[in-house]
Order: structure tokens, then C-alpha cells, then sequence
């Protein structure tokens, strides 16, 4: 073995070929000569003295050989010149490996895409320190089978009495977007309250001034408020913010810090932080209201944890609970890390698209496979010559693999690169779906596994072909002479035969996973979201900064203001060019299919009377003004909607939504005049109209049972404008003039359309279906592909058959019939291989799916009928293609 | 069949192993005495022992670089007294040491063999 040292030589020496080889020939002439020389003194003629010298000095060729070998790196320069050879070959068949290129760069290409999609949203921590020990709070109930998060109540109850938890925080975003003033224009800022605890459970060290401490919780301490940092280099420039004061939603606030750039609050881009102030008196439990997040004492499992929470909720019930009767009400403690929190369920339909993705794959490396089958056959010659000539079974292999790992390179090389230039456009198409806290792109991670299956993909390609040709027993001679083996070709068509059945099933599975996803995305347009038209309806979120209170009798005046300007705000806006309805709804979640929403858990007590079943239900609740309702669209199914005259005499009215009535009352008519509270003494609410059924949650999910309010006293309100210019940029202008005119310092936030909306909550099945038809579609081109292949072998190995049926008088068509029927055996046994392998793969994609069943026989039959027919025309143009020979050619050549 | 193939292939590397090792034995020790182009190693060996050369004197070049690849010699081009240009070969000091192991080595080896016959003759 060589030491470094010697390994270094010879390495060096790739550099000094030229002059080594120089050196050996001068030291050889040199020596030769000499010997000569000696030989002619001894006294023997010249011609005689240098025949003696060479005989003496033996075999040149040997020799330089050896001595060659002594100094060159012999393995890398045989593997330069294979790879030399190799590439000679290819460019010598530029289709073959054109397309052998591309299918590879296809598959691996894709699988890139999918990689890194995979690896930046699954497999890669949270950008936070101890991310594995982050959770966030969340409860589950199962009498009301839903699922709580947190509340003031769970915050201060679990800090308080649980060991588990190192820390605690409480976050809520109810009146994001705030609107900042104070310093240069208004504008409308994404905003987070946070209790101290949350910025550094989630590892955010502020790069100037300080973060939240408890003193800024309390109710009543100084406002105090820290920015991200790139807001603060947009509102402040160069300059420090600290100290600065900001009006916030109507309140000054000081700057105490700034954040660091990378920086990611979860999910929301919020660029403003201030404290959320509970306060600990007014906390009430159960009630759900913003999240919580926690970091686990090290070494804590979720269950030790669960156990935890769960021995202080007495506790809770304790001081929280002002109705003790609802205690024996099952409340499960339900952590998750933060890491699945945030992917959701996301993580089902990556490794979905993963799954096709690989199949996809299968399919490239089968054709890839395919094309070298071919290739190595018509090299067979060569081979045997090579054989012959003394190269042993791993040089014949290396010839082989060569060529395949070439293509391997370059079709790898190609695909990651349209994979990099893909990405970014893939990953912003998909932007509604992916978690943006999560960075995906191309790393060195990726690339290895890029590597890897582009390596994996070379064995398979190399090794099909090596395999058939290793089993089979080649007669030198015979080859050699010229004479075709029919014994040979028979098995190259046999395993051609194979790989043909496999494609044919795998894009079978793809197609039929295409399908389904049709059907399912057919479905979800069809399903009645309770709003017509959605584009041309536009949102955006004010937010109306009243500085004091809103609540008790204190607040009168200023809830007085608060809704004459929303109301001012209205008739500007509906005075405004093209516009044909307004409204707007408290809160910013609102609006149907906005991903937010707020829900009431009451025993109702309808006419006094509680009721019978004495089960808690859980309620979608809006906050509505007049003329909503009809600006979405929304219809009304019984009674009449809410007026003005309602809401400014303050009169305890509501709507409630269809399904509801239908449970409650047994029917819409019946639910109109009943009046509804939560409790015997409560204020009742008269129902005086019931709406159709709106999807809030989601398309794919049941419209929840709701029941609509007038306008409750809050900041922030979502206006809806319906007009055919909404979403145009001139009449975004229009509607910000308007409002502008009533108050000149309040700022727009979140323009978009309710058909944005609705795109959005259809991006997820959107998505899927694009990528599943696109790799059925790639499939089945593949697939039909390769049984146009495997005909027109099939009919090259039987020209002489055919040639001689021909002049037999038997027509075109009969002998091309014969190779169809005969393809068509194979695509038939691939499509049955393919529907009892979906029996099994489709309950995967069954988590996607809508209103569809995995099990979907039209799907079934209308696939597998598409693949044959596709088969059929593909051998058909095949076999009649070769079938049109003439006899004369064919008998001649013999 | 390719197993037999394989069998001869081993034992032909072996041999050769153990003529590589007289063969540097006997270049090292020539150079020692003086710095000498290849030809002159030639003749001062070819005095000593004719067995070396039994395939050649040619096989003697593959040796001399592999030599210089491990170390043991380094070389340069000179003139000789003909005004000729040939490369000249030189011990290193790593090759010095070389040598002097492999001959204490040759010793030992020697002279086991030596006891051994000398104890089968004495029977």
C-alpha cells in the first residue's frame, strides 16, 4: 500500500506526464546506446552490437509500461480515460443520451423540489434556542369534542402551580393591525400583546434597549412598547428608537427595544410588541382566548407535563370558575411541541407529495433503465470483443457504468439547477401553506440527498442491463461472426417486458391519485361557502384608535365615538364610485375563511328555560353592523337581518345560522321571536332572522353553528366593500381617500378580496392537485412511452417474421394486430398490477381527499380506461409503423 | 474459469516481491558507493551478480522510479564525461536508513536458514 507521500507523488505526477514520459524515452535511448557502445568496443560490428544491446535490455513496451505504473496514479488516469471513452460514446448517440439526460434530470429534479421542501419545514429545527423543549398550551375536551388553547386564566393558574414548566408566556393578536402614529405617516402595523415571559422563551435578546420585564405586565405601568428591527430602521432610519414614543392604538407608548433581524414571531409577521396586561381578578375559566407557549424544565416529557397541568386544574376551577357547574366537564391537558403546532398538519401532505414524487421517480430510473437496455444490446459486439481481448467482468461493468454514471452526472447537474431556479416561485405559490418561520431552500443537506438518488438512480440505470447481461451465457464465437443470438435478444425483451408491466402500474397509481385529487378539488368549488361572488368584495382592517376605555359607564362616550366614526366610515364609503354595499365586522375574525374566529360555549336558556340536554355547545360568534350580510351575499332564510335602529337603541337582538335553528328549533320559522341567554338571569337576545349556513372554518370543514351580534366595542373592525373594481389599485386609492376624509390619520390594513380568501383556503387542495397531475400526467407520458419502446423492439427482433407474413399476402393490419394484442397483454397486466397496489396506497392519500372516497370506482375505471386507450394508440402507431416494411427489403438483407 | 485466473495472478506477485527486494538491496548499495546514471548501476550490479537481470536489463527502470517515488533515491539530470546528457541517481539519507534495516533483516533471515540446514545436515 502507498503511503501519503507516495499517494502525493503520484499524484503529482498527473501534472508531468509529458515530461516523464520524455525522461524514461531519453534514460532508455540513453542506456541502449551505451550498451551499444560497450558491445562495439568488444569488437562486434555495429548492426550486431545494438541488435545485443536491445536483446539484453529486453522488452521496451514492458518496460515503459512498468516503469509508468511506478510513478503515475494509474487507477485515476484509467478512470479519466473510461470517462473520456465513455463521454466519446454518448456524444455519438446524442438522443439516446439527450433523452436518457432528461428523464433523469426530471425525476431528480423534482425530488429536489420535494426535498427541500421536506427538510425546511419537517426535518429542520425551529429557529429558536431549546426549540425541543418548546410547547405550546392547548386542552382538549371531548364532551364538546373540540379543542381549547389558552386563556388569562390558564396563564396565571399554570404559572403559578406548575413545576413542569421553566416558564410560561400568553400572547394574543385580537387588535392586529394597530395603527401607529406620532411619528411621520399612520400607518397600520401587524402587532402581537405579549406577556414578559414569551420574547425570551422564544430566545429573542433585543439587539438595542431591553426586552419586556414583569413590571410591564401590570396593569397601570407605563406604556411601553418593542419594535422589529426592520421596522424600526423604516419608521426611525439610523437613528435609535429608544425613548422615542409611539402612539399605538391611541395609546403613547415608549420605545424600550428593538428586536434582531432574523428574528420570526411563529407564523405572524408582527412588528410590534406591547404587553398584554391581564388582569388576574377578571380572568375566566374555561374560556379560550389567545395561545400560550412554554418551555419544559430539561429532561421533561409531554406526559410528565400533561400530569402536571392536569394536578393544577383544580386549582383553576378553583379561582377561575365563577359556574362550578361545569367542573365535572372533562378538561384534558393536550401539549404540543411548538415544532408540530406550527407545521400542523401540513407534515401529512408533504410526505404525500413526497411519496408521488419518489414513484415519479421510479418511473424516470425505469426508462433510464430502459434506454441503456437497449443501448448495451447493440454494443454486445464490442463487449465480446473486449471480453475476448481479455477485459474481465468489472471491466466490461465499468464500460457500462461509465456511461450511466455520466449521464447520471449530467441529468443530476441539470435537474438541481432547474430545481434552483424553480424554488423560489414554487415556494411563494405555495406561501399560504407553508409555514414562513421555516427557510427553505437548497443546502447542503438537500444536495446530498440530491446525490445520493441521482447515485441510486445510476445503479439502477448500470444495473439492469448488467444484470440481463450477466445471466445470460453469450457465445463468443457466434457474436463474433455476426450472427444476432436470438436467445439473448429474447431476454432483452423479456426484461423490457417487465420493466413496461411496472411503469404501466405506477403510473397507474399516480394517475388514479391525480383523480381523486379532480374529483376532491371538484368538490370543495362546489360546496356553498354562504357568500356569492367573493372578488368582487373588498376587505381590509381598520383600526379606529380610541384612547381610554370602552367598557362599563365610563366607556359610553367613547364606544359613542367609536361607532359614529365606523359609521361615518361607512357612508364615505359607500358614496364612493361603483360601490353597491358596506358593512363591516368587529374584531379582526370576523369574516368567513379569514383563518380566525371567536366561539361562545353556552347552556342556552332559551325563553328562560334551560336546556333540556344540559350540554354546553360551542357557537361561531360575529359582531356584525348593518349591511354585512348583504355585502357578502349572505342569504336570509327566515325573518329580517339587524338595522341601525337596532344597534343605536342598543336593542338585544341576533341572528342565528340554519343548522342552528334547524337543532335547536327544528326549523328556521320556528327559531324567529324565541329569545336566547346563557343564564337564567342573563340578557336575553331575540332571534329575529336566520342566515344561510357560512363555511368560517374552511371549506373541507362543516359551517359551525353561528349566531351574529351587532357591533361590539372593539378598535379594530374588517370592512367589506362590494364593488367590480375591488382589488384594483385605483380603487384601493379611492377607499383610502374615504376613509381619510372622515379622519385623516387612520391607515388601512390588509387589502384583499374575499376571492383572495377563498383561493387562499383553497390553496392547500390547489397545490396538492397541481403537483399529483402534473406527475400523473409525467407518468402516463412516461409509461406510454416506454410500451412504444418495448413494441417497436419487439417488431426490430421479428422483421424477418414479418417480412415473410407480408409477402404471404397477410395485410398490414393483421400483423400489426398481432403486436398490439400483444402490448395490450402487458398494459392490461400492468393496470390490474396498478389497481390492486392502489388498493393499498390510496388510504394514504385519503387525509387529502374531499367528498371523495379512496375507493372511488368511477376514478378506478375512467384511469385505467385513459392508460389503455393512451397504450393502445401508442402500440398501434408502433406495430403499424413497423409492420409497413417491405417484404423485398427484408427477405434481401438475410 | 475465473478463480484459478485469480490464484495465479497472487502467487506471480509474490515472486516478484522477492526479487523487488534483492533488486533494491543491490541498487541502493551500488549508489552508496557513488552517484550513477542508470546504465552505470547496470554494470556495477551486472559485476556483482548476474541474477538480477534475468528478465532484462530494462526492468531495472521501473525500480529506479519506484525508488524515487518511495523516497530511497533522488535524481538529476548531469553530463557525463561525453558530454552527454543522463539522469543521475542518488541515496537519501531515508534510503540509507532503508538499507541498512533490510540488510540487518537479510542477516537475520540468513542465518535462521543457515541454523536450520546445519541442524538438518548434523542428524
Amino acid at each position: 500500500m502507498d503511503t501519503p507521500r507516495e499517494v502525493w507523488q503520484r499524484l503529482r505526477s498527473l501534472f508531468h506526464r509529458h515530461e516523464l514520459d520524455a525522461r524514461l524515452d531519453e534514460e532508455i535511448q540513453f542506456h541502449v546506446e551505451q550498451q551499444t557502445e560497450a558491445f562495439r568496443q568488444a569488437g562486434l560490428p555495429a548492426a550486431e552490437a545494438r541488435r545485443r544491446a536491445l536483446l539484453h535490455f529486453g522488452g521496451m513496451q514492458g518496460v515503459r509500461e512498468e516503469a509508468r505504473d511506478q510513478m503515475r496514479a494509474a487507477p485515476l488516469e484509467n478512470l479519466w480515460r473510461d470517462v473520456r471513452y465513455g463521454w466519446r460514446g454518448l456524444c455519438r448517440a446524442p438522443g439516446f443520451t439527450a433523452m436518457a439526460a432528461l428523464m433523469l434530470a426530471a425525476g431528480i429534479g423534482a425530488a429536489t423540489v420535494m426535498f427541500s421542501v421536506v427538510h425546511g419545514v419537517l426535518l429542520r429545527p425551529l429557529p429558536y434556542p431549546d426549540q425541543d423543549r418548546l410547547v405550546e398550551i392547548a386542552h382538549h375536551v371531548p364532551a364538546l369534542g373540540l379543542r381549547q388553547l389558552a386563556s388569562p386564566a390558564t396563564y396565571f393558574g399554570y404559572r403559578d402551580h406548575v413545576r413542569a414548566f421553566e416558564a410560561i408566556g400568553h400572547w394574543d393578536w385580537d387588535d392586529s393591525p394597530v395603527t401607529v402614529t406620532g411619528h411621520g405617516q399612520p400607518e397600520a402595523v401587524p402587532s402581537a400583546e405579549v406577556t414578559h415571559e414569551v420574547l425570551s422563551i422564544l430566545g429573542a435578546v433585543p439587539i438595542l434597549g431591553r426586552s419586556f420585564s414583569a413590571a410591564d405586565d401590570r396593569p397601570g405601568a407605563p406604556p411601553t412598547v418593542v419594535l422589529s428591527q426592520r421596522y424600526a430602521t423604516r419608521r426611525f432610519g439610523a437613528e435609535s428608537p429608544i425613548g422615542r414614543t409611539l402612539v399605538v392604538g391611541g395609546v403613547a407608548r415608549e420605545v424600550i427595544g428593538v428586536l434582531p433581524d432574523g428574528f420570526r414571531f411563529f407564523d405572524a409577521d408582527a412588528q410590534i410588541f406591547y404587553p398584554l396586561q391581564h388582569v388576574r381578578a377578571e380572568a375566566n375559566f374555561p374560556s379560550g382566548d389567545g395561545r400560550a407557549v412554554a418551555r419544559l424544565r430539561p429532561g421533561v416529557t409531554l406526559a410528565q407535563a400533561n400530569a402536571d397541568m392536569a394536578g393544577a386544574l383544580p386549582r383553576l376551577w378553583e379561582e377561575f370558575s365563577a359556574n362550578h357547574r361545569v367542573e365535572d366537564l372533562e378538561y384534558r391537558p393536550d401539549l404540543r411541541y411548538l415544532k408540530d403546532s406550527v407545521v400542523g398538519d401540513l407534515g401529512d401532505t408533504l410526505w404525500l407529495l413526497m411519496g408521488t414524487i419518489g414513484l415519479l421517480l421510479l418511473i424516470a430510473c425505469a426508462n433510464v433503465a430502459n434506454l441503456m437496455l437497449v443501448r448495451t444490446q447493440s454494443r454486445i459486439p464490442e463487449l465480446i470483443l473486449r471480453s475476448a481481448l481479455g477485459a474481465g467482468r468489472l471491466a466490461i461493468a465499468r464500460v457500462v457504468f461509465t456511461e450511466a454514471a455520466l449521464i447520471g452526472v449530467i441529468g443530476g447537474a441539470l435537474g438541481v439547477g432547474v430545481a434552483y431556479v424553480c424554488l423560489p416561485s414554487l415556494v411563494s405559490l405555495a406561501a399560504d401553506d407553508l409555514p414562513q418561520v421555516m427557510a427553505i431552500g437548497i443546502d447542503a443537506t438537500v444536495l446530498l440527498m440530491s446525490a445520493l438518488t441521482a447515485a441510486l438512480a445510476v445503479v439502477v440505470a448500470a444495473g439492469v442491463p448488467l444484470l440481463q447481461l450477466s445471466l445470460g451465457r453469450i457465445d463468443h464465437a457466434e457474436t463474433l461472426r455476426g450472427s444476432r443470438s436470438t436467445s439473448e435478444s429474447a431476454r432483452g425483451l423479456r426484461t423490457r417486458q417487465l420493466l413496461v408491466v411496472g411503469q404501466v402500474a405506477t403510473a397507474l397509481v399516480l394517475l388514479l391519485g391525480a383523480a381523486l385529487m379532480v374529483r376532491s378539488f371538484d368538490e370543495l368549488r362546489r360546496v356553498s361557502p354562504g357568500f356569492a361572488e367573493p372578488s368582487t368584495v373588498q376587505t381590509f382592517q381598520l383600526s379606529v384608535p380610541i384612547a381610554g376605555t370602552l367598557d362599563g359607564e365610563a366607556g359610553a362616550a367613547n364606544r359613542e365615538r367609536l361607532l359614529n366614526t365606523q359609521r361615518a366610515i361607512l357612508e364615505r364609503l359607500a358614496a364612493v364610485g361603483s360601490v353597491e354595499a358596506v358593512g363591516f365586522a368587529s374584531g379582526n375574525d370576523g369574516l368567513p375563511l379569514d383563518g380566525d374566529g371567536r366561539q361562545l360555549s353556552i347552556v342556552p336558556h332559551v325563553d328562560g328555560v334551560p336546556a333540556a340536554d344540559g350540554v354546553s355547545r360551542v357557537w361561531e360568534v360575529q359582531n356584525v353592523s348593518p349591511g354585512l350580510l348583504e355585502t357578502l351575499r349572505t342569504r336570509l332564510v327566515a325573518g329580517r337581518s339587524i338595522t341601525w335602529d337596532d344597534v343605536l337603541t342598543e336593542r338585544p337582538v341576533m341572528l342565528v345560522s340554519r343548522d342552528l335553528a334547524r337543532r335547536e328549533f327544528g326549523s328556521p320559522q320556528a327559531a324567529v321571536g324565541r329569545r336566547v341567554s346563557g343564564s337564567p338571569e342573563g340578557i336575553a337576545a331575540e332571534i329575529i332572522g336566520v342566515v344561510e349556513d357560512v363555511h368560517h372554518d374552511g371549506l373541507d370543514q362543516p359551517a359551525p353553528h353561528t349566531v351574529i351580534y351587532p357591533p361590539r366595542p372593539r378598535d379594530t373592525a374588517t370592512f367589506v366593500v362590494r364593488s367590480p373594481r375591488a382589488g384594483r389599485a385605483d380603487f384601493l386609492l379611492d377607499v383610502q381617500r374615504a376613509v381619510w376624509a372622515v379622519d385623516g390619520q387612520l391607515a388601512l390594513a390588509r387589502p384583499q378580496t374575499l376571492g383572495d380568501m377563498y383561493a387562499q383556503a383553497m390553496s392547500r387542495a390547489t397545490l396538492t392537485l397541481l403537483l399529483l397531475s402534473i406527475t400523473g400526467g409525467l407518468a402516463m407520458l412516461l409509461g406510454v412511452a416506454g410500451v412504444y419502446g418495448v413494441v417497436s423492439y419487439a417488431v426490430s427482433l421479428r422483421r424477418r417474421e414479418i417480412g415473410i407474413r407480408l409477402a404471404l399476402g397477410a395485410h398490414r393490419k393483421e400483423v400489426s394486430g398481432m403486436f398490439v394484442r400483444h402490448a395490450l397483454g402487458l398494459v392490461g397486466a400492468g393496470v390490474l398490477l396498478g389497481l390492486v397496489a392502489s388498493f393499498g396506497l390510496t388510504r394514504l392519500i385519503a387525509s387529502q381527499l374531499f367528498g371523495v372516497s379512496p375507493m372511488d370506482a368511477p376514478s378506478h375505471l375512467a384511469v385505467a380506461l385513459v392508460l389503455l386507450a393512451a397504450a393502445s394508440l401508442a402500440s398501434g402507431i408502433s406495430a403499424w409503423r413497423g409492420a409497413g416494411l417491405q417484404p423485398s427489403d427484408v427477405l434481401r438483407s438475410e | 474459469m475465473l478463480p484459478s485466473y485469480i490464484e495465479r495472478r497472487r502467487v506471480a506477485r509474490e515472486r516478484t516481491d522477492i526479487m523487488q527486494g534483492t533488486l533494491d538491496m543491490l541498487v541502493l548499495k551500488a549508489l552508496q558507493v557513488e552517484p550513477m546514471h542508470g546504465w552505470g548501476i547496470t554494470e556495477r550490479i551486472g559485476q556483482w551478480s548476474e541474477q538480477a537481470f534475468q528478465l532484462g536489463q530494462g526492468t531495472l527502470y521501473p525500480a529506479l522510479y519506484r525508488l524515487e517515488r518511495q523516497g530511497w533515491v533522488r535524481s538529476e539530470w548531469r553530463t557525463t564525461d561525453n558530454n552527454r546528457r543522463a539522469r543521475y541517481y542518488s541515496v537519501t539519507p531515508r534510503g540509507a536508513r532503508h538499507l541498512q534495516e533490510a540488510l540487518a533483516q537479510y542477516e537475520r533471515t540468513s542465518r535462521a536458514i543457515r541454523l536450520v540446514l546445519d541442524a538438518a545436515v548434523v542428524r
